[in-house]
């Protein structure tokens, strides 16, 4: 499963990545059997490690011999485990480099020189919405107005200001839609309760449509003469 | 009953409809923000005047109602609007204010000598801690402010001709003679 499981990652690396970087992986950990793959000869990671070890390659044969040495490309050994350390760090860092890590825009010079504050700051900044992207927090967006709201917000907080104090005073000034994540009120009662409502009266209407429904299971009337003697006949004819 | 019920799924799409209607109708931006601060007083500001000339302050403006715009010389949509603020500052006598927002003054200077200036005053907004105090979210951004200082009406984005004369010239008479 953990070996299937790394396959798949690396599958998904490779198709990232290509050839620019080679993954490569000891053979006992790599599934063979897979049609879709083709595994390149074995090879050396590096001359002075000297440690065999097997090149997954993108099925692109003239981008393989350029990248890797030919003498060392046509050398086919047996796998040795003194490769894993290296091959594990490498699929570490190749896993680090996979996720998805949000993007901050907070720059050096706006950081607060107290980390608590700057945490709170952070906070903050993650759940006002950029005005002029409006799909991204002040924090993730690179626009001139964030940059301005998230050093409006660290001036509030170095005053003194609580989190909701800060909050409110963005909110004064451009209105509760600066909140990614809108406030119950009248006005959004049907963007919060709306869906769970909507569920509700789906089970509620298919367990009416169940109720409602005949009963499968009902007494089958007995066999008349003539089925009987049907059944008979088709009963013998097997029994041959 | 029982045949109302069916017409349900019709009566929650003709509801879908509406909404869109609603919002998709001709000549409305579903991307303009409604602005926080209508009806509140308008944020204290003292910015120092364009090219050395008096200080912009709001406590001096107050007693009659004015129009203060935010606009900036690297502001294209600004350049659309200027004639027309021109157009109003010569035939119309509005009470035009300017706030350069997040500009170098010298930009500003230039951008006025070259197509005009419009403002009885301009303030300089170097790092647009009035503009944000206002709500303002991008230029050019014209707020109507009556004579108490409250806000009444923000216009988001270049005016144009109709937009002035049926909204913005009326809703400034009305302020005037109250």
């Amino acid at each position: 499963m953990k070996t299937l499981f790394r396959e798949r990652l690396l599958d998904v690396v490779v198709q990232l990545f290509g050839m620019n970087v080679r993954h490569i992986l000891p053979a006992s950990q790599l599934g063979m059997g897979g049609q879709d793959r083709r595994w390149a000869e074995a090879s050396t990671l590096s001359a002075e490690a000297n440690t065999p070890l097997t090149v997954m390659a993108r099925p692109v044969r003239a981008t393989y011999a350029l990248a890797v040495p030919r003498t060392v490309a046509r050398t086919s050994r047996p796998m040795t485990i003194e490769g894993r350390p290296r091959v594990r760090t490498f699929a570490f860092v190749s896993l680090i480099l996979l996720l998805p890590f949000t993007v901050r825009a907070v720059e050096p010079n706006e950081r607060l020189p107290n980390p608590a504050l700057e945490a709170r700051a952070r906070t903050i900044g993650a759940e006002l919405r950029c005005l002029v992207c409006q799909n991204e927090s002040i924090d993730e967006s690179g626009a001139d107005l964030a940059h301005d709201i998230r050093m409006f917000v660290r001036e509030r907080l170095t005053q003194g200001d609580t989190d909701s104090q800060a909050i409110q005073a963005v909110v004064n000034r451009y209105g509760a839609f600066v909140l990614l994540k809108p406030p119950i009120e009248p006005a959004t009662l049907v963007l919060w309760y709306g869906p769970p409502l909507l569920v509700v009266a789906g089970l509620i209407g298919t367990l009416i449509w169940v109720r409602r429904r005949p009963s499968v299971i009902t007494e089958a009337p007995p066999l008349t003469n003539e089925e009987k003697r049907q059944l008979d006949g088709l009963m013998r004819e097997t029994d041959v | 009953m029982k045949r109302a019920f069916f017409l349900l799924p019709l009566v929650i799409f003709l509801i879908i409809v509406g909404y869109f209607a609603i919002s998709l109708r001709p000549g409305h931006d579903s991307h303009e923000l409604p602005s926080a601060m209508i009806s509140q007083p308008a944020p204290g500001f003292d910015l120092a005047g364009l090219n050395d000339g008096k200080p912009l302050a709001l406590d001096t403006l107050k007693g009659h109602p004015f129009i203060v715009n935010f606009f900036a010389s690297w502001c294209v949509p600004c350049r659309i609007e200027h004639p027309l603020l021109m157009r109003m500052a010569a035939q119309n006598h509005v009470p035009l204010y300017g706030i350069a927002y997040k500009d170098k003054p010298e930009d500003s200077s230039r951008l006025l000598a070259n197509f005009g200036d419009p403002y009885r005053q301009v303030g300089i907004d170097r790092d647009g801690r009035v503009g944000l105090n206002f709500g303002v979210y991008g230029v050019p951004e014209t707020y109507v402010i009556d004579s108490a200082g409250i806000i009444r009406k923000r216009f988001v984005g270049p005016l144009n001709a109709e937009v002035v004369e049926k909204e913005l010239l009326p809703l400034l008479k009305q302020l005037g003679q109250s």
